[in-house]
């Protein structure tokens, strides 16, 4: 998939030094890239400072990208890797696929009766980047790369330098590891088996 | 192997990509095992949870602080490549310096040479002859090594433990005050 017309010709013209240009893909990706980040480090301040990373990054190596390619999703493949390398230098103690967690189980569900929408809205973000950061670095890109940008398996791929075959494994296991870890009594009481229910 | 299909189907059915057999098989399935309905129920929670998700607005400052760091990036590498410049000017007018007597000496050399067929004929053959003289040495020194370590092959290993001891020894060597120098100690 090509890139916009206007986002080569501002590629064009940092290229050539103009920094306006670049300011100007900043603005248009941004929020892709913060968004990308802060969903891979859990953390607000990492995640800026990953995005300025990422943007000096591509600016530096402008003369490589080919305009074949989206320009988005090479920008997104250089944030994605560098937060994978990120969290491999981290050297905390991440919760692998075959770990068991150390926190209390995970509900997805807020016991407030009637919680504001900011309020909710925090927790279900907060509830999402808890079982996140429970993934390792690549099963979680993959599911941010899919989920929040809605990827189809050959774009991660090329995003991850990987296979399609590799990311639809690694996908298969992260939704299988974060459906072990949602609170399996709280599942249980809401089971309900929606196919038979659209049917 | 049932068990692993029917995951499968359940990720497939995730993805939407499941055929209409494929959906009446994991239907009936989940309808025979409440155990796999659950697990389902799982993961189309996680599904749903992560469809559903909110996308992080960058914070109103990130676009000036990206273009203020690559401005002081941009800054710091000319101030490098300047430097760098500057001292491979200096560099390259010093070894000048140091090898101006040699250059004008082979140039003179050279020229006298040139200027004479029979000088610069004997100056080939000198030149030759000390290049055969090497070969010849670097030759008999490899065959002098390896008539030595066929005949004794640990002296390979003492030759090769020799070094070290060797370097420690002319390390302290250059550790030690001459006799010209004062006794820093006194």
């Amino acid at each position: 998939m090509m890139s916009d017309p206007t986002v080569l010709e501002w590629v064009q013209a940092a290229l050539n030094g103009d920094q306006d240009a670049f300011a100007e893909i900043v603005h248009a990706y941004q929020d892709a890239v913060y968004n990308l980040c802060y969903r891979m480090l859990g953390e607000r301040g990492d995640a800026e400072d990953a995005a300025q990373e990422a943007f000096l990054r591509a600016y530096l190596n402008l003369k490589r990208y080919d305009t074949a390619r989206s320009f988005k999703t090479w920008l997104l493949s250089i944030a994605s890797n560098y937060c994978i390398d990120r969290l491999r230098r981290r050297r905390l103690s991440w919760l692998s696929l075959d770990d068991e967690p150390t926190e209390t189980s995970l509900s997805l569900a807020s016991d407030d009766p009637e919680p504001e929408p900011l309020t909710l809205r925090r927790e279900h973000s907060a509830a999402i980047q808890a079982l996140l950061n429970t993934l390792s670095p690549d099963y979680r890109a993959v599911v941010i790369l899919r989920y929040w940008y809605d990827y189809s398996y050959a774009e991660i791929a090329d995003i991850m330098d990987t296979t399609e075959s590799a990311v639809k494994s690694r996908l298969f296991r992260a939704r299988q590891a974060l459906a072990d870890r949602i609170d399996p009594q709280r599942a249980a009481a809401s089971s309900i088996n929606p196919l038979l229910e659209t049917t | 192997m049932a068990n692993e299909r029917h995951r499968r189907l359940m990720q497939e059915a995730l993805d939407q990509d499941l055929s209409p057999e494929n959906q009446q098989e994991l239907m009936r399935r989940l309808d025979q095992e409440p155990d796999a309905a659950a697990q389902y129920s799982r993961l189309r929670r996680v599904d749903d949870m992560l469809r559903s998700a909110p996308f992080e607005q960058a914070p109103a400052r990130l676009a000036l602080s990206i273009m203020a760091r690559l401005a002081e990036e941009l800054k710091a590498r000319e101030q490098l490549l300047r430097t760098s410049g500057l001292a491979l000017a200096v560099a390259l007018a010093l070894v000048t310096l140091v090898m101006l007597p040699l250059l004008a000496a082979a140039a003179w050399l050279f020229l006298s040479a040139v200027g004479s067929a029979s000088a610069l004929a004997a100056l080939i053959q000198q030149v030759a002859g000390m290049l055969a003289l090497l070969a010849g040495a670097l030759d008999a020194f490899v065959q002098g090594a390896q008539s030595l370590i066929a005949d004794s092959p640990q002296s390979a290993a003492l030759l090769l433990a020799l070094i070290p001891a060797a370097i420690y020894w002319l390390m302290r060597r250059r550790g030690e005050p001459t006799s010209d120098e004062p006794d820093s100690g006194a």
